[in-house]
This record gives structure tokens, C-alpha cells and sequence, in this order.
């Protein structure tokens, strides 16, 4: 290449010779797109047009066509007015569809977007509504309190139901679905994922993703001094590749390389303590322990995000706990350690249930009046370690148990 | 004027223009068309409340379906070592052909965000900031890639054996 000039030119003589052959049947083509998209939608909307004529509200039988300036009154699912978007995470989520669940389940389409819902109750009296997710409780509607935080559903497509206990014949509930909008969280990305710029409380310091043909990673950045939490990203469909953390010149951590998601910020990480200082990273692949070098391509990608943590919580069977996580979408704060068996009393809202401790097949189980579940078993027969539980809806009693291992129980509260 | 009238009058005005960006991102004409009607239906549903041009808010959305869907929707594309494309028309001498050539095979070989900054710096004639807006990040993070883009099409085994100034 010799110019920048050369470049430009060179791009628009190949624009310029673009014969646009399709701009007459473009708007048809456009619109039959359209077509389809909304057919989708209409899916699940139907089944809100027909519930909301009955129900004699304004804007009755309008199917919702995307969250673009959508009047107050087509957005009512049960009787409840619900947002047109919502925020989670860092991410925004515009309203798609409403679905009255109050007789009936529905189902949502997979999407290309992930998608959030919203449970939205009226008549409850001192009763409550339940959603189910693929037959698992994940969200809960308590006397007046009309709507529930926003639920993570992912970008699968789902089942989803509600279940009534103790409310009136009049109780009626209902979903409103969200799909994430084409921004950015806020943080640093490329086409592949983004580091947000706090994740659970843990602000990003620094951050980089491979480019084709690197075989590295660097991050300069200087800190005060104290923990830091290295975020490991790497994508790659070959099985043996070994991500590496050099801090300083030293190596210092690594984890295998996966398939990770999107959202770099919350994949696994280690901590460690740095001196108050400048430093360098530099974050690399490898074939296995020790084995040569990899080079970054389109199809395998790492990255690394270094995050200032907030301060922990307190020492449990000797290992700091979490004083903040993510979960379900949501932002969870550390509130008490309890030694199991418990019984967890979720009348002030919902909780969610971690543990901390050592065992072959290390888990939870909850049962309470209304639900009950157990946890993803951990195997960490040597060492202590930390986990998240399940959540325990509100409203309900829950008798909790450490399975496979011994350990304590977290209890942390929505932020 | 109703809104969907509106929609079509802008897509038959002013697609065109978009196509171009659609075409030197995916280098392909069949690509570049699915690309812009992919954007322009998302754009149709978030149509009333675009305030002012739409045409900024339909171009963010096509780069960035470009940039970042790239592993479910594009990965069909290839870097082709030769443009897909009929080649087009020469002008100017044979060697002049083969540079632009070469560095049109070589655009193709440039990560997507790369490819994407240099088609908005560069074409688009948008500054770092502008740029970065679109593409929702830092301009830090802009120039960076600019610099690497740069560096990679220097570098470009195509392109390499060309002993010439430097860009600037």
C-alpha cells in the first residue's frame, strides 16, 4: 500500500463500480422481511390482543409491533402496565411481546437477541403468582407488588407458565417479553465480547482482545496496590489450548480455553495481590502446559480484563467470600453466613442461596411450601471453595441442607 | 406522511448509499444486500423513534450486525485471495489495476472491526469519535484499530513487496 490516498481511492473506485441493481425491488424485499419478523412476534402477541379485548382497554387488539413509541394502554399484560424497555446488566431490553398467562402457558420463540420477562400480577389479595421457566420457579409476584424484577431467559426460546397459591378467582398474571437491543454495554469490546465496565461491583482497569495473527495480549495499566481479578476470555474449538497470565514477568495463573459467551466480564477469573505500581500483563495461549505458542485467528480469539474488586466479605472455612455477585441478571450483595442445615424465612424478598465449603459433590438443596430445587454439585474434594446456590423466591420457608460435602451456607439479598 | 411511507420512500432514496457501506464491508454484492435489508427491516421497527436522519441510526445498525453477528449470520464469508466479484472495469495502467486489486484482496483479510473502522474513517470520512459512537466504543479503541489496520495491510503478503512511503 502507498498511500492513505491509495487507500480511499481504491475503496471507492470499488463502491463507485457497485451497480445498485436492486434499489427498485429493495422496499418489497425489505417489507417481506418485515413481514416475517412480525409474523414471529405476532406468535406469542396474539394470544395478548385477544385478552386485552376481552378485558375492554383501550388500544385493545393492537399487536405489538417492537417498543418503538408504544402507547401506555398496548402495553398492558393482566391488567398491569409494564415498561417499554428495562436494563440489566449493563445491557438495555426493549419490549416484544405480552402473553396473559392467566389460564395458560405460552411459549417464546428463540431470538437472536437474549431476551428478558418481566411477571406483571393484579388481584392477588394476600396470594401469589409463580413463573415457571421450563418447569423451574424463576420469578414471584407477592400481594400488590405487581410486577417482578427482570428475569434472564437467554436466547434459546422457553416454556413459560404461572402458578397461583392462595390468591382470589379474580387474580390474574401475565409476561412481558424483552429482547436486548443491538448497544453495547458500556466497557470495552470488540466483535467478539465485551468486558463491562463493572461487573458485580468489580470496576474494569484494563482490558484486550486478540487480533488475528497475535500471539499475545498486553495490558499496561498502574494500581494502588491489592487484590485484582483477572478475567479470562478465550473461544477456540480446539480442546487442549492453555490461556496464560504473565503479571510483571511472572506467570502467574491460567485456564483452559472454552467457548466463551458475550459477555466477557463474568467468565473465570483468578485473584491476586499486586504492589501499588505500574504493571504489565501480558495474556497468551499455549498447546497445553508448557506446550508452543498459538496464534490468535477469527476462530480462536482470547482476551483478558483486569478488574479492581470491591472490598470482600468475610473469611468463611477460611476463604474470603463474595460481598458482591451477579446472578439471574441481577446484582446480589453479601447479607449473612449460616451453618447448614437452615431454615431460610424469604418473607422480605427474594434471596439467593451461595455456599462455601469442600466435598466430592459439593451442592445445596432447598425445599420450601411453594418449591423446592438444589444446586449444580461442585467437585472440590481438597480445597475450599465458593459457589452460587439457586434462588429462593419470595414468600416462602426453606428448609436448606449442604449435600455432598461439608460446608456453609451464604445468604446474600438483592442490591 | 405516514411513517411506513416514509420507510419506503427513505429505502428507495437512500439504500443505495448504505449498500456501498454494506459492499466494502462484506466485499460481496449478494452479502451486502442481505447485510442492508437485514438493517434496514431492524430499522423499520425502531422507525418512529428516530429523531432527525435515519440514515446515521440504519448505518450503526448495519456495521454493527456486520461486526458482531458475525459468528452466527456471516460466517459463510471467506477472505477470498481474489475478489468474489466480477473483476471490475480496469482503469488506469495494468499495474495500477493489480495494486488496487491487491489491496481490495487485502482489505478482506483484515478482522471485521478493523475492516469496519477503515470503511468509516476512511470512506465514510468519519472522525474517531463519530467512528466510535457508531461502533459503541472508546476512540482509543478506534485509533487503535485504525493503527492495526494500517500495520496489517502493510504488512499484507500482497501488498509488502511495495516499497513506498508510509501511510499517513
Amino acid at each position: 500500500m502507498n498511500t492513505l490516498d491509495d487507500l480511499r481511492s481504491t475503496l471507492h473506485r470499488h463502491a463507485d463500480e457497485l451497480d445498485d441493481v436492486e434499489r427498485y425491488v429493495r422496499p418489497v424485499a425489505v417489507r417481506a422481511r418485515i413481514r416475517v419478523v412480525r409474523r414471529r412476534r405476532a406468535t406469542v402477541g396474539a394470544v395478548v390482543a385477544a385478552l386485552v379485548l376481552v378485558a375492554g382497554l383501550a388500544g385493545a387488539g393492537t399487536v405489538l409491533r417492537g417498543s418503538d413509541g408504544i402507547d401506555p394502554a398496548d402495553r398492558v399484560v393482566a391488567g398491569v402496565t409494564v415498561p417499554d424497555r428495562v436494563t440489566a446488566q449493563g445491557r438495555t431490553y426493549e419490549l416484544e411481546s405480552l402473553a396473559d398467562l392467566t389460564a395458560e402457558e405460552t411459549h417464546v420463540d428463540p431470538a437472536e437477541h437474549p431476551q428478558a420477562v418481566i411477571l406483571a400480577a393484579r388481584g392477588l389479595g394476600d396470594g401469589m403468582a409463580t413463573l415457571y421457566s421450563q418447569g423451574e420457579p424463576v420469578g414471584r409476584v407477592r400481594g400488590d407488588e405487581q410486577v417482578s424484577a427482570p428475569i434472564d431467559l437467554g436466547e434459546a426460546g422457553v416454556d413459560l407458565e404461572v402458578r397461583f397459591d392462595g390468591a382470589g378467582p379474580s387474580a390474574r398474571a401475565g409476561v412481558a417479553v424483552y429482547e436486548a437491543t443491538d448497544d453495547i454495554p458500556a466497557g470495552m469490546g470488540d466483535q467478539h465480547a465485551v468486558f463491562r465496565g463493572e461487573v458485580a461491583g468489580a470496576t474494569l482497569v484494563a482490558s484486550g482482545f486478540s487480533s488475528p495473527g497475535e500471539t499475545s495480549v498486553e495490558l499496561q495499566f498502574s494500581s494502588r496496590g491489592g487484590r485484582l481479578r483477572f478475567v479470562f476470555y478465550c473461544s477456540s474449538e480446539a480442546d487442549d489450548l492453555l490461556l496464560n497470565v504473565s503479571i510483571d514477568g511472572k506467570d502467574s495463573m491460567a485456564s483452559g480455553c472454552g467457548d466463551s459467551g458475550p459477555d466477557a466480564g463474568t467468565g473465570s477469573s483468578g485473584t491476586t495481590r499486586v504492589p501499588a505500581g505500574e504493571h504489565e500483563v501480558v495474556a497468551y495461549l499455549t498447546h497445553g502446559d508448557h506446550g508452543p505458542q498459538v496464534t490468535a485467528t477469527e476462530e480462536t480469539v482470547f482476551g483478558l480484563g483486569v478488574y479492581d474488586p470491591p472490598a470482600p466479605g468475610p473469611r468463611v472455612l477460611g476463604t474470603r467470600v463474595e460481598s458482591q455477585v451477579e446472578y439471574a441478571g441481577r446484582d446480589w450483595v453479601f447479607d449473612r453466613v449460616l451453618a447448614a442445615p437452615a431454615t431460610i424465612d424469604t418473607k422480605d424478598g427474594d434471596v439467593l442461596l451461595g455456599f462455601v465449603g469442600s466435598g466430592r459433590r459439593l451442592g445445596v438443596t432447598w425445599s420450601g411450601r411453594l418449591t423446592h430445587g438444589e444446586s449444580t454439585q461442585v467437585e472440590s474434594a481438597r480445597t475450599v471453595s465458593q459457589s452460587d446456590g439457586g434462588l429462593l423466591l419470595a414468600g416462602d420457608r426453606y428448609d436448606v441442607a449442604i449435600t455432598g460435602g461439608e460446608g456453609m451456607l451464604l445468604v446474600y439479598r438483592p442490591e | 406522511m405516514s411513517a411506513h411511507a416514509d420507510f419506503d420512500e427513505f429505502v428507495a432514496a437512500r439504500s443505495s448509499r448504505l449498500l456501498r457501506t454494506a459492499y466494502l464491508l462484506t466485499r460481496d454484492h449478494a452479502l451486502a444486500e442481505d447485510l442492508l435489508q437485514t438493517a434496514l427491516a431492524k430499522a423499520w421497527f425502531a422507525w418512529s423513534r428516530i429523531e432527525g436522519d435515519p440514515e446515521p441510526y440504519v448505518r450503526k445498525v448495519l456495521v454493527n450486525t456486520f461486526a458482531s453477528w458475525w459468528r452466527r449470520k456471516w460466517n459463510g464469508e471467506h477472505a477470498y485471495a481474489e475478489p468474489p466479484e466480477p473483476a471490475v472495469p480496469a482503469r488506469g495502467g495494468p499495474e495500477e489495476v493489480d495494486q488496487r486489486q491487491d489491496l481490495w484482496a487485502a482489505m478482506g483479510r483484515l478482522p471485521r472491526r478493523q475492516r469496519a473502522v477503515i470503511v468509516l474513517r476512511y470512506v465514510e470520512d468519519l472522525s474517531e469519535a463519530e467512528t466510535a459512537r457508531l461502533l459503541g466504543v472508546s476512540p482509543g479503541t478506534v485509533k487503535s484499530q485504525t493503527s492495526k489496520a494500517l500495520a496489517n495491510l502493510r504488512i499484507d503478503p500482497a501488498l509488502a513487496t511495495n516499497d513506498s512511503e508510509e501511510p499517513s
